[in-house]
């Protein structure tokens, strides 16, 4: 070794292997210091993964997912698009729209087609709350739960959320589905008689639930009766409906209920409606609307000028719900009577009928804020008489209907039963005519399924026009 | 992983016997110097090729290169704007040579330094890839208020847009068109080595589309210079979102000399020159003789009972008003005012640069404030000849208010374009519409109050010649403060009042280590080889709260009575990468570049592995060959070619079924609920692009002129899309996929001139020209192919056509009865058969990217104390929805003023638009050509002469005056406010004027004086 000749060329030429090989320990140190997947892992103590999810030391989240989505759908989302109760009351003549929005008055003119934004709330949270309580339905059946109160109750938001698309949709909803397992079901169209026959599905299984519970499943058993009973008068099964509605007792209320504590649990129909003044009430909207304005179950009150800006006038607001906490009756002994009596008119028992709504008089309409302390039942005096003949007595009982159950996703159900069940024309009983903001009241009767259901393969539209009773 | 940790030690073992071999060697000393003047060229980069050795003269043109191996050596000099010289020195040990250079001034620039992402420098004439390099002194600091219009007008390809006029607001940044449905389409910044954040994590103000900018944290005062790597040809060393393309900002440092100190104080008055429209209102009778409003609709109603009182059938007065040009205007001369400095120098051993500057403004449109200040300090140490380390300090404290606009129901400009005309409007609410009360108008307050922290140290360490180690480790850490606050009973809909705030924090670390090796494998051949790796860690969280009626205090606190909701790090990530690349130069003339990136990141939540980002180019400067004839004018000629693969990765937990949590009141209490909050999708890959280039780069009469042309081919594979799901699934209504993909090609010319070279008188005249055809190819799925994907009302995504490009119903229009009128009636939408896309009843209607893009710069120097310069800029071919004037001619009667449709005369083509929304066919008829022209920039800078600046102890060329103006003209056949306005901000695709704030001309005079 001593005597070889070492050119500079040649040892400048070894150094540089060694430095690539430098170079490269410089890439690689870090490596050798930790473990990658560790150093790259993650953590959001705000996302909750599907473990977390299917722990049953969870369910009561899981449970409350899917009775926040029920209470979303229904009331809607903080200073978006309204809730089911909106929407619909703005189809029907419970109230206007007072913001300006294309799309909202397009609702309010009965002219809303499929790519109508506004629709798309109370739909997809109708839908979310459907999908939540199956999939959590679902894992209650592997736990010590099966069975509970919570377990019926997640039926009940099941048949509650396919009546109320079935009432207040065009036929040709869907009921898809991604499971646990992240499969993707998508569903097939049902007709809206379909629909209702799924809902009524759901009741039976949250009744029989709740009935082998005694009398702590009380609650959910008669909320599954009036689900029941209401389904089947849509369908005008009314001796089956007014047998079960029988069953549930006048003191009966149930509530979903709301709180001003987060933005999630707001009632947006105070929120949106009263505070921000985006919609509001008017007597005898296009003719045939109803008058709202003094009747003490239908409060209403001034709120200066509507968030349009007076265009539709001074703003009406709806007091029934005083605070972002009030609650909304969803199923209640008074509405029970009310099935029983539109069974008896049907089977032409006038007297049963008359005593039937004067029941329902008395057990009187809630108004105001968060149940129990803060809502005041108001009743009226008994009615001496319902109308001179079937079609008065329909009408005396629609309109009691209507009052008692104001603003709470029962209006357009009760307008398509009223034309379907009873044969009054459509345009005497939906409002028609000129639209204060120009142009013409259109011919809907139900809210247009939205565009963005067409991203399921099984669906092509509604399966019957939005003008269909 | 034990593996790679084995490999690891091994190599390091084998290697730092190696390292601890120093090497003697002598060292290269010299001046470099303007050729014309003689003067002293401070920031020119003197190289010898072969190793890593590398230095920057000093302010008095020195340099010093130590360490040297013995031998011949080629050295050679360069500086932006001047032709490089090389000369080949003979070395020894322990002995200095010198090598002196005069350069020329050229319009080539072949030897200008690209920092690579290993750290290491390159000549241009290395890279096969076009870089476009904007350095401080060709940009006249008076005409740009920000870092985004720094940028403007000055490379090929990239276009920056300004969404509004507003004081503090974003710009949108695109280099050669879009390549990502869903994701982020902006470009990665890094600055002195260290990757930014543009976004501090959501939570906006709420002022109806504008939002603050991030970019602008930087001060354009600090910047020496920006490279703009414009696709994954370029940048795919840069590895994971790099596909945009990469803009890279090397800010000021100090040098060796006495101490500079630099002050300058500017004024800036803005002035917004749009002239908005009247508002009208045509009166008149119906038959009966009653009092009726005569627009469009009522002129044009039929003569039926049904109309008998509303149809209009001769006109009254004509009412005509608008608020914007009253006493009770949100509009005002704005007004900007700078003051800052630097103090500069050093040794030989240790530079450095502090800087600050503090800006406060107030924007066109009341109440817009910015109030800005920002620190730096850059400092640099050589420790003996083989290490340098370099530490850089940025911090900003910014207080921005952003006024009502765009898609904001509280916006005075949508009343004031809104209002009744007539006088009782005038009265009782100065001539707004219902929706705002004029006594209220500047009641909703939006603020923002952020600091900004974003630090670097480097290291670069040569033990050897041919032997250099680079290591970073930066910071860029953002607080923002972001609230809106209404007042009580000041804001129709909001009777109590509220105050809703965001509490944001991003933090976005950055640590670089790399290696770089040369070896000259034979006499004309050498060898570079550059490894290392990279670690980016982002972790951004937030904070929200509201209440009702908000005390006043200060936004960085809590709200008394509210909730606070952490909503917590939205999207945490991880990136790591390691690369390694192989450069051959074959004589100094020929450049054969290979390189390869790994990067694996935390992102998504599907298991991707490592994702390889490989890259080749060629660089051959032909002229250099000694077989190339000597063509008389030819000085410069080169030829290129690159071809690169970048990505871009699903963001956080894309890939997983996630649940959120959502409060739910169940028997009175507040629980909290789990809600599927992504579907998540196992399948998922990373987005790939792959570009290649081809470019020649010719210099002709002595390097006057230069021509740069580049033709780029890019497309984006495995393209991430935001899928709308069918509701009925109920769950979220979007779910990732990768679907299909997009093609951007174009071509980018740059010509820079030199017309005129003397000492008294130097003139530069540039041009760029860029194209781009954006095209999604292909969904790669019939269904979606089939249904294509909405990007809001007009935007879509087809098969075949631009990204997000405007597809709306074709109508005809026919004036049947010829009463210069055209009614609903005779307005028809074409049937579907005879629409583009005839499954959605549409047709296509252009594209909101432009196709073309030129800029002309001219910059006359003048003996020595007079320069002018002029920036044009032009950009063609991109449509605009003009919502501004549809909301304004096809809302309800009540509030739709727009002459088109009150005052008689419209044509019939205005007229057949408003019928066509009025009737429910859509808005085809406003969108509208956005092409235009531009004078983007004038200025003029007076220096005194050097007999007024020594006697007073400046510098030489140390007081100066610049008048300069900024956005002094359009010319368009737009017709809505401004062309490049977008009431959706910085949207990713988004594109549409309503009710925007126009671009303000800025009027500057800046005082420079240097100590």
């Amino acid at each position: 070794m001593q005597n070889r000749i070492v050119t500079p060329g040649r040892s400048h030429g070894l150094l540089r292997r060694r430095a690539l090989g430098l170079a490269a320990a410089a890439a690689l140190l870090p490596l050798a210091a930790c473990n990658l997947d560790e150093a790259l892992s993650v953590k959001d103590p705000y996302t909750v993964t599907p473990p977390v999810a299917r722990d049953t030391v969870n369910l009561p989240n899981t449970y409350a997912g899917a009775v926040a989505r029920f209470a979303t759908g229904i009331s809607g989302r903080q200073n978006r698009e309204g809730g089911l109760i909106l929407q619909s009351g703005t189809l029907a003549d419970e109230l206007i729209d007072t913001d300006g929005f294309a799309t909202r008055q397009a609702i309010d003119r009965r002219a809303a087609g499929e790519s109508n934004a506004a629709t798309l709330d109370p739909y997809t949270y109708l839908q979310r709350a459907r999908a939540e309580a199956v999939n959590a339905s679902d894992l209650f059946a592997t736990t010590s739960q099966n069975g509970s109160v919570e377990h019926a109750n997640l039926y009940n938001i099941v048949g509650y959320s396919e009546l109320l698309l079935a009432e207040n949709f065009c036929s040709g909803v869907p009921l898809s589905l991604v499971d646990v397992n992240g499969q993707f079901l998508p569903g097939a169209q049902q007709s809206t008689s379909a629909l209702v026959d799924s809902a009524i599905v759901a009741f039976q299984q949250a009744a029989t639930m709740a009935g082998a519970l005694g009398a702590d499943g009380a609650a959910q058993l008669n909320l599954a009766r009036v689900g029941m009973a209401r389904a089947m008068s849509f369908q005008g099964r009314y001796t089956e409906a007014a047998a079960i509605a029988a069953q549930v007792p006048d003191n009966f209320r149930f509530f979903v209920e709301y709180d001003a504590a987060t933005q999630n649990t707001y009632n947006v129909v105070f929120q949106i409606g009263n505070e921000e003044k985006r919609w509001g009430v008017r007597d005898n909207e296009g003719t045939n609307g109803l008058v709202w304005t003094g009747d003490p179950r239908t409060p209403t009150a001034p709120n200066g000028t509507a968030n349009d800006g007076g265009v539709t006038g001074p703003h009406i607001a709806q007091r029934k719900y005083t605070s972002r906490s009030s609650d909304v009756l969803l199923a209640s002994g008074m509405e029970a009577r009310y099935i029983q009596a539109e069974a008896a008119l049907k089977a032409g028992q006038t007297g049963p009928f008359l005593t039937f709504l004067n029941q329902a008089r008395a057990i009187g309409t809630p108004i105001g804020g968060t149940t129990p302390t803060g809502v005041t039942i108001v009743t009226l005096p008994a009615l001496a008489t319902a109308g001179a003949d079937a079609t008065a007595m329909a009408r005396t009982l629609f309109s009691e209907r209507a009052h008692s159950l104001w603003l709470t996703a029962h209006r357009v159900g009760d307008l398509r039963r009223q034309e379907r069940n009873f044969g009054f024309p459509q345009n005497t009983i939906w409002p028609i005519g000129a639209d204060v903001r120009g142009g013409q009241y259109g011919t809907d009767v139900s809210l247009t399924i939205p565009q963005e259901e067409r991203n399921n393969p099984s669906f092509t539209g509604c399966l019957a026009p939005p003008s269909t009773a | 992983m034990s593996r790679i940790r084995w490999i690891a030690t091994v190599l390091l073992a084998a290697a730092l016997p190696t390292a601890a071999n120093a090497q003697s060697g002598g060292t290269i000393t010299g001046r470099v110097t303007d050729s014309r003047t003689g003067a002293p060229l401070t920031d020119a980069t003197v190289l010898v090729a072969g190793t890593t050795l590398r230095v920057v003269t000093n302010g008095q043109g020195e340099y010093r290169i130590g360490n040297v191996p013995a031998g011949s050596q080629s050295v050679t000099a360069s500086r932006i704007g001047y032709a490089g010289g090389t000369q080949r020195v003979t070395v020894s040990a322990g002995q200095t040579a010198t090598a002196n250079f005069s350069l020329n001034t050229s319009a080539v620039n072949l030897n200008a330094l690209v920092v690579q992402a290993s750290g290491r420098e390159a000549r241009q004439r290395e890279l096969g890839n076009a870089v476009t390099n904007i350095t401080a002194d060709q940009v006249p600091q008076a005409t740009v208020q920000n870092f985004s219009q720094f940028l403007q007008g000055r490379a090929p390809g990239v276009v920056v847009t300004q969404s509004s006029g507003q004081l503090g607001s974003n710009s949108r940044i695109r280099i050669r068109g879009v390549n990502s449905l869903s994701l982020n389409n902006d470009p990665l910044i890094i600055i002195d080595g260290v990757r930014i954040s543009q976004d501090a994590g959501g939570g906006d103000l709420f002022t109806g589309g504008q939002a603050s900018s991030r970019l602008n944290d930087l001060n354009p005062d600090d910047i020496e210079s920006v490279e703009v790597l414009k696709g994954p040809a370029a940048s795919a060393l840069y590895g994971t979102q790099a596909a945009n393309g990469v803009i890279q900002v090397t800010t000021k440092r100090g040098r060796a000399g006495r101490p500079n100190l630099r002050l300058y104080t500017e004024a800036s008055q803005l002035e917004n020159t749009f002239e908005f429209p009247a508002n009208y209102l045509q009166r008149g009778f119906n038959a009966a003789g009653g009092k009726v409003t005569c627009d469009l609709g009522a002129r044009t109603q039929p003569a039926t009972p049904a109309f008998a009182a509303t149809r209009c059938v001769s006109l009254d007065t004509l009412y005509s008003y608008t608020p914007l040009n009253s006493d009770v205007t949100p509009f005002q001369t704005g007004a900007l005012t700078k003051l800052g400095g630097s103090v500069s120098g050093g040794t030989e051993t240790a530079t450095y640069y502090v800087s600050g500057e503090n800006t406060h403004g107030v924007g066109v449109q009341r109440p817009n404030h910015l109030r800005r200040n920002n620190v730096r300090a850059n400092l640099a140490a050589n420790a003996g000849s083989t290490l340098r380390l370099t530490a850089s300090a940025g911090y900003t404290a910014n207080s921005i208010q952003l006024p009502q606009s765009d898609n904001s129901g509280s916006s005075p400009l949508l009343w004031g374009l809104r209002g009744d005309p007539r006088p009782t409007n005038i009265a009782n609410n100065a001539g707004y519409g219902t929706g705002i009360i004029a006594s209220n108008l500047f009641k909703w307050d939006n603020q923002e109050i952020g600091n900004r922290f974003t630090g670097s140290l480097n290291g670069n360490y040569r033990p050897m010649s041919w032997l250099s180690f680079n290591g970073t480790l930066g910071v860029d850490n953002n607080d923002r403060f972001v609230a809106t606050t209404v007042a009580p009973n000041t804001v129709n809909g909001f009777l109590d009042g509220f105050r809703e705030q965001y509490r944001l924090h991003n933090n976005v670390f950055t640590a670089n280590a790399g290696a770089t090796a040369t070896n000259q494998l034979r006499s004309s051949i050498a060898a570079t080889t550059s490894a290392g790796v990279q670690w980016t860690s982002t972790n951004p969280s937030y904070t929200y709260a509201e209440a009702d009626a908000p005390p006043p205090g200060d936004i960085r606190g809590a709200i008394p009575g509210s909730v606070d909701e952490n909503l917590g790090p939205e999207e945490p990530d991880r990136l790591f990468g390691a690369y390694i690349s192989e450069q051959l130069a074959i004589s100094d003339r020929l450049f054969l570049n290979a390189a390869i990136r790994g990067d694996k990141s935390s992102a998504s939540g599907a298991d991707i592995g490592f994702i390889t980002y490989p890259s080749l180019s060629a660089s051959w400067v032909v002229n250099e060959e000694p077989w190339f004839p000597s063509i008389g004018q030819v000085s410069n000629f080169r030829l290129r070619a690159a071809y690169g693969k970048s990505g871009l990765r699903p963001s956080y937990l894309t890939a997983n079924r996630t649940y959120n949590t959502s409060e739910a009141v169940v028997e009175g209490g507040i629980a909290s609920g789990f809600v599927v909050s992504n579907f998540g999708n196992s399948q998922l890959k990373a987005e790939i692009t792959r570009e290649i280039e081809f470019g020649a780069d010719l210099g002709l009469f002595d390097d006057r002129v230069s021509l740069e042309a580049t033709h780029y081919n890019k497309r984006s594979n495995n393209a991430l899309v935001s899928r709308t799901l069918a509701p009925s699934f109920g769950g979220p209504l979007s779910q990732f996929f990768n679907l299909g993909s997009v093609s951007n090609s174009g071509f980018e010319v740059a010509l820079r001139t030199q017309p005129v070279r003397r000492r008294n008188l130097e003139v530069n005249l540039d041009a760029t020209l860029s194209t781009n055809r954006n095209r999604l190819e292909s969904f790669g799925d019939t269904s979606v192919a089939k249904a294509g994907i909405s990007l809001g009302t007009l935007q879509w995504h087809i098969e075949g056509y631009p990204v997000g490009a405007y597809f709306a119903t074709a109508y005809t229009f026919s004036d049947a009865n010829g009463d210069g009128l055209i009614s609903q009636s005779e307005v028809t939408a074409l049937a579907d058969s005879l629409q583009t896309i005839p499954r959605l009843s549409r047709t296509f209607f252009g594209s909101p990217l432009p196709k073309r893009e030129m800029s002309f710069n001219a910059d006359v120097r003048a003996f020595g104390f007079a320069r002018v310069s002029a920036l044009m800029d032009y950009k063609g071919g991109q449509k605009l929805f003009d919502q501004t004037r549809q909301s304004r001619c096809g809302a309800a009667v009540t509030v739709a003023f727009c002459a088109e449709r009150q005052v008689p005369g419209a044509s019939l083509e205005d007229q057949a638009a408003i019928q066509a929304v009025l009737k429910g066919i859509g808005s085809a008829g406003f969108i509208e050509d956005a092409s235009f022209w531009k004078l983007r920039e004038v200025a003029v800078t007076l220096t005194a002469p050097t007999s007024v600046t020594r006697r007073f102890g400046f510098r030489e060329d140390g007081l100066s005056l610049t008048l300069a103006g900024r956005n002094l003209k359009t010319w368009t056949d737009y017709r809505g406010f401004d062309p490049e306005v977008n009431a959706t901000g910085t949207t990713n695709l988004n594109a549409a004027e309503l009710y925007s704030v126009p671009p303000a001309r800025s009027l500057v005079a800046r005082i420079d004086v240097n100590f």
